[in-house]
């Protein structure tokens, strides 16, 4: 039949695609499957097997016979050659019979799966310790234990022009925006581009562009986060072979939340949150506010700190913001380093990394020891956040204070510091405000952000 | 491409930092004192900056540099001691300016209206008089002798009250009212150690006389400026100690006749004679005690002033000026009417409830 040729010919005679002929009553049955997706025992077991036991049936119409008399548990009917190239490739197992209309697809995926892990990338004390994996299937079970409900809803698209990857855009009927839903949908179904290998590429496809560099996408492998954003009537987008989910649309204060937070007391919780929070300003303008006063407003010192700086400056030979931009580069090569290089190269780093942010580069004159501990600061003070993308966002912000900083001194900060909040109040994450629950206010919703009140009494 | 052009542009603003009030730290001789004299016509400065360049070792220990210039003017003095120095000078941080007492029995005009109206100095800084050689006070110590000095005027004044350490902001407000005088701690050397004299008393710019450790004391009790002092006096014949660590005072004008009231309150310290502590008679009775002594005492510095200096510290008439305006005009400090009113209560007698040797 020409659907063999025609696949013969696209697909360069590719070993891989196995083309095997059977005779059934006479009529010649092609099993055509992909040897690396599919289980050879399971072909062999149920296909074969069952094909052998309908030689001794005699009927006219064989593909329906076949459809009705085989093991195996999923077989759909299909009757174009796209659908067949489509259930080819993902792993099913397809029958032609030769001079009949029909097609049938069964299912044979092999198992080239991962088992369920424990999240690395998000960890936290008390809490689930499972972890999304690459199939999709695995990831819709892992929500799907957790709400067992009617109103969990699923709709799927399958794009790329080559990867054909299937995604899922799940949110729960009734608490999720629809509009937002129909939106994404159409932006995903009406997009052409040649293959999407991770979630991280969907963010640019459905994230409304904007100058500010925070996000307004979490990515996640926790499956009780994931699960806990539903419930709030956030939208979850899953993408086949990424163990990182998308949640949407999420603002500000949502990246200031972890999972662990909700299995503490609310008061102990509060008093994290307020760290993190403390901790984001600190990121953001310490090594701008020591430009500024050193380079600046010396006056606003304490004289006894004055004193100590200068002592401690005496010997470097750049400028102060100079200085600060280097040993920022220094601390950016060495987080970056330690990310790509895979623990042999670990503890190497780390040595090396002291000591250039360290005792013996303060030694060497090159940079003041009060430097190393504003940059050791600000480094420790942009981790603690479970999105990466706001480290890299803040980040881009520390840079312009720095600037604004060193051009201009304190009202130099300051007018940076107009520009972030400009920039932060006119964000839209999917049509919500960035700062909602501060700015627009939202009372109900304060109550679970920089502290957290026990919800018994609200 | 717009955020492009910005990108460049803040690059650029980067590379020409050399724009508004720009100083490196390095650039800036910090400088901690000056001391102003005057010779003749000229005027004589000692600047103190610290020397901020550490060698490995010696670490943390900080060293002074003093730069002394001249000039008809304290501000081409000024000018010539930057000559002298390979940083620039920076007032901003100033602990104290040191004026000779020569000076200030000339008069010092023109010294406050130049530190007025510098713009860049922080106005937070004390004023001292000098009694010796600035140079050779500022000498003494190799530490920076300017945050020494400060620092003790502070302790002096939270724990015992007999200066009246003040910053320049304030001098500047008594000095800008015609209704009440400056009063300025004095500083001398005692063999190589820098001592905080007497406390020297204005009239308008030029001081006129020196009150003593103890004058100072109640000068600052009439001020309401004390928070904690002792008093010392006799009772039965053996000197006992009171420890202060509450006072009010309110002065009132009635009738042309200023109603000062005092109101302390504290416990004993030291006591000499054997009297029985538990008994609330004998607290009274070295209440009363004390209450005698003090309003003398007191009574006798505002006379003294009044009779022997004749200038205003206290601030009577501007006091006139605010509650009694009717009668303000007529003011005369040399037939000043007052009334000392004293309230000592002592609320404890420490940890014993009977002292060891009765």
């Amino acid at each position: 039949m020409n659907y063999i040729k025609r696949l013969q010919i696209e697909t360069n005679n590719l070993k891989d695609i196995v083309y095997r002929k059977k005779k059934i009553k006479g009529k010649i049955v092609w099993i055509i499957y992909s040897d690396s997706l599919t289980s050879g025992s399971s072909i062999s077991d149920f296909i074969i097997k069952s094909l052998d036991r309908l030689n001794k049936i005699t009927s006219i119409n064989l593909a329906s016979k076949i459809k009705e008399d085989i093991y195996n548990f999923k077989v759909i009917e299909i009757d174009n050659y796209n659908d067949m190239c489509t259930y080819l490739h993902s792993g099913f197992t397809i029958i032609l019979i030769e001079k009949e209309k029909k097609l049938l697809a069964l299912e044979t995926k092999s198992s080239n799966k991962r088992s369920i892990g424990i999240p690395t990338s998000e960890i936290a004390i008390r809490g689930s310790k499972d972890a999304f994996t690459e199939d999709y299937q695995t990831n819709i079970g892992l929500i799907k234990k957790r709400i067992k409900s009617n109103n969990l809803w699923i709709k799927e698209v399958n794009i790329g022009k080559y990867t054909n990857t299937i995604i899922n855009i799940v949110y729960i009927n009734g608490k999720a925006d629809i509009s937002l839903v129909n939106k994404i949908y159409d932006k995903l179904k009406n997009t052409n581009i040649d293959g999407v290998i991770n979630s991280g590429t969907l963010k640019n496809i459905i994230g409304e562009s904007n100058i500010n560099p925070m996000p307004t996408i979490m990515s996640t492998e926790r499956p009780d986060r994931v699960c806990r954003s539903l419930l709030r009537g956030k939208i979850v987008i899953l993408v086949d072979n990424d163990p990182y989910l998308l949640i949407l649309p999420e603002v500000l204060n949502d990246f200031f939340k972890t999972s662990e937070d909700y299995s503490g007391k609310p008061i102990n919780t509060s008093l994290t949150r307020i760290l993190r929070y403390l901790s984001f300003y600190i990121a953001l303008f310490t090594p701008a506010i020591y430009i500024a006063l050193i380079t600046y407003n010396q006056e606003m010192l304490p004289t006894e700190f004055l004193i100590n700086f200068a002592m401690q400056r005496s010997t470097v030979p750049f400028p102060a913001f100079f200085e600060a931009f280097m040993m920022m580069i220094c601390f950016e090569l060495l987080h970056e380093s330690d990310i790509r290089s895979s623990g042999f190269a670990g503890s190497s780093l780390s040595i090396v990394g002291a000591l250039i942010l360290g005792e013996a580069a303060s030694k060497a004159g090159i940079v003041s020891p009060i430097m190393i501990i504003i940059i050791a600061l600000t480094a420790i003070a942009s981790l603690p956040f479970n999105e990466y993308e706001i480290f890299n966002g803040l980040r881009w912000y520390r840079i312009l204070f720095m600037i604004g900083a060193s051009s201009l001194g304190i009202i130099g900060v300051v007018f940076a510091f107009i520009y972030f909040i400009i920039n932060m109040i006119s964000t839209n994450s999917f049509g919500k405000p960035y700062l909602t629950p501060f700015v627009p206010t939202n009372f109900t919703k304060l109550k679970d952000s920089i502290i957290r009140i026990n919800p018994r009494r609200q | 491409m717009k955020y492009i052009k910005i990108l460049i542009i803040s690059l650029f603003i980067t590379l020409i930092t050399g724009c508004y009030n720009y100083r490196e730290l390095n650039d800036l001789g910090i400088t901690t004192a000056v001391g102003i004299s005057k010779d003749g016509d000229n005027y004589n400065l000692v600047i103190e900056v610290l020397k901020t360049e550490t060698s490995s070792n010696e670490e943390n220990k900080i060293e002074t540099i003093l730069y002394e210039s001249s000039g008809k003017t304290i501000q081409e003095a000024l000018r010539r001691a930057i000559l002298k120095s390979p940083k620039r000078l920076y007032a901003n941080h100033l602990y104290m300016i040191l004026i000779d007492e020569e000076l200030a029995k000339d008069g010092i005009a023109s010294i406050m209206d130049l530190f007025f109206r510098d713009v860049e100095s922080r106005k937070q800084f004390y004023v001292l008089i000098s009694k010796d050689d600035i140079k050779k006070v500022l000498e003494t110590t190799d530490e920076i002798t300017a945050k020494s000095l400060v620092e003790r005027l502070k302790v002096n004044d939270d724990y015992l009250s007999n200066t009246t350490p003040i910053t320049f902001s304030k001098l500047l407000t008594k000095y800008a009212n015609p209704n009440i005088e400056m009063v300025i701690p004095s500083v001398k050397l005692n063999d190589k150690e820098i001592v905080i004299d007497d406390t020297a008393i204005f009239k308008g710019d030029k001081l006129i006389g020196y009150i003593d450790e103890h004058e100072s004391l109640y000068y600052s009790l009439i001020m309401n400026n004390v928070s904690d002092t002792v008093l010392t006096s006799l009772y039965k014949n053996e000197y006992t100690t009171i420890e202060i660590n509450n006072t009010n005072t309110s002065i009132n004008v009635l009738n042309n006749t200023f109603k000062i009231k005092i109101d302390l309150s504290g416990y004993i310290a030291e006591i000499n004679s054997k009297v029985d502590l538990t008994n609330p008679e004998i607290i009274k009775e070295i209440e009363d005690t004390f209450e005698e002594d003090l309003k003398s005492r007191i009574s006798k510095f505002i006379q003294k002033v009044i009779d022997k200096y004749d200038t205003d510290i206290f601030g009577f008439k501007d006091l006139m000026y605010k509650k009694d305006f009717k009668n303000y005009k007529d003011f005369n400090f040399k037939k000043l009417n007052f009334d000392i009113n004293i309230d000592i209560l002592l609320k404890y007698k420490g940890n014993g409830v009977k002292e060891l040797n009765a």
